[in-house]
């Protein structure tokens, strides 16, 4: 999915701008390359192409966890069960978001991926029969959502609110005895290592506020809180703007 | 990549600079406007290139399709001057902040052949209910 995207917005500046068109003349109606306002007027199509560089700050409410299965040694195949030690039900976690879609005068719509690594997270207690409980403390969180958003410019100042609606993967490390793992014989590899992980509905309304140090370049910061799973969120933004605010 | 990297250039994007609006040119309420004529070979009438800079820090609207332009030939006979628009572009459009640039305009005479010396332009007709400020300026020969 990512990858489309990537490719449509490509694909829109090569159609945009990669064309070689030898213009005979600058003349309105004589031009075969350009058109009228081509050179001056606003293009509304440039508000796909802003970029936003972002870090967030995601306070998430882990759920209870109880999960049992099987783990592979060379020699044999224990039963495990996962549960939460007593404490926390909250991960912490920092990591990108990266966002692409349209951004106008007053208008955001597009989507968005997070990606956090815990600084903070519940303790995950892993019983294997035969084996002392180890307990292992981490994890990552991985949000992918559709933004829809409002803001007006008051000078250099923008406020707006977004609401974020999609889904919220979670992950929580787990510990295993030496050799073993969750792929048949102990073998490792992608998919070998034990987690408890969970996906839940994300819906999250934000606060934003921008400042404008250009025409060009914002900073600016925005707070949600996931009413769906109640967690929370804090980001800072580097964003790049192609129409001098947006067009407003 | 590329993209990015086209939105990294836009930080760079020069901006109007309101310092650099001629002596001929025209303050109106967010918009300089000045004008310039000339002939062009495929041109069948004067060319106006209409030269506009928004200095506000938000966006403006230009009206080019409301410029009011008049010639005068060498008797002094003014006439009324229509753009050569065969595709209909000519149309109001916003225009960002800071933002500038210019438009080459061909005007037609209700007579074919009509040897103008010199055209009138109101650039304030450009922006929504501006006063009337008329520019005259020479067409080359």
């Amino acid at each position: 999915m990512k990858a489309l995207l990537v490719l449509v917005l490509i694909a829109g500046v090569a159609q945009a701008g990669g064309r070689h068109c030898h213009e005979t003349s600058p003349i309105v109606g004589r031009e075969h390359c350009g058109g009228f306002g081509q050179r001056w007027a606003h293009d509304a199509w440039l508000g796909m192409f802003g970029y936003e560089l972002a870090v967030a700050f995601e306070d998430v409410r882990i759920a209870d966890v109880h999960e049992t299965g099987t783990v592979y040694s060379a020699t044999s195949s224990p039963a495990y069960h996962l549960t939460l030690a007593p404490g926390t039900r909250r991960m912490h976690a920092v990591g990108p978001r990266l966002r692409y879609g349209y951004r106008g005068a007053n208008v955001t719509i597009g989507v968005e991926f997070t990606a956090g690594f815990a600084i903070g997270a519940p303790t995950l207690i892993t019983n294997v029969d035969g084996f002392a409980p180890l307990s292992e403390t981490g994890g990552t969180m991985f949000d992918t959502a559709g933004v829809v958003g409002y803001h007006d410019r008051f000078g250099a100042l923008q406020l707006g609110g977004e609401l974020v609606v999609g889904v919220q993967m979670t992950a929580l490390n787990a510990a295993l005895p030496p050799g073993f793992t969750t792929c048949v014989g102990g073998a490792i590899g992608k998919g070998c290592y034990l987690a408890a992980t969970a996906i839940d509905l994300l819906v999250e309304p934000r606060a934003r506020v921008d400042w404008w140090l250009t025409p060009q370049v914002t900073v600016g910061a925005a707070a949600g809180i996931d009413v769906a799973s109640r967690g929370e969120s804090a980001t800072v933004i580097l964003g790049f703007h192609l129409s001098a605010f947006d067009g407003n | 990549m590329r993209w990015f990297v086209l939105a990294m250039l836009a930080a760079c994007i020069s901006p109007y600079n309101a310092s650099t609006l001629p002596p001929s040119g025209v303050r109106l309420s967010c918009v300089d406007a000045w004008v310039e004529a000339t002939t062009r070979p495929e041109a069948e009438g004067p060319v106006v290139v209409v030269h506009v800079g928004n200095r506000c820090d938000h966006s403006a609207r230009v009206d080019l399709g409301s410029l009011k332009v008049v010639g005068l030939d060498e008797q002094g006979a003014t006439w009324p001057l229509s753009p050569y628009d065969p595709r209909h572009e000519i149309e109001p459009r916003r225009m960002d902040a800071l933002a500038w640039g210019e438009e080459w305009i061909e005007f037609h005479a209700p007579v074919h052949g009509a040897s103008l010396a010199s055209v009138d332009v109101d650039v304030g007709s450009i922006e929504a209910l501006g006063e009337a400020r008329w520019i005259r300026v020479v067409v080359p020969r």
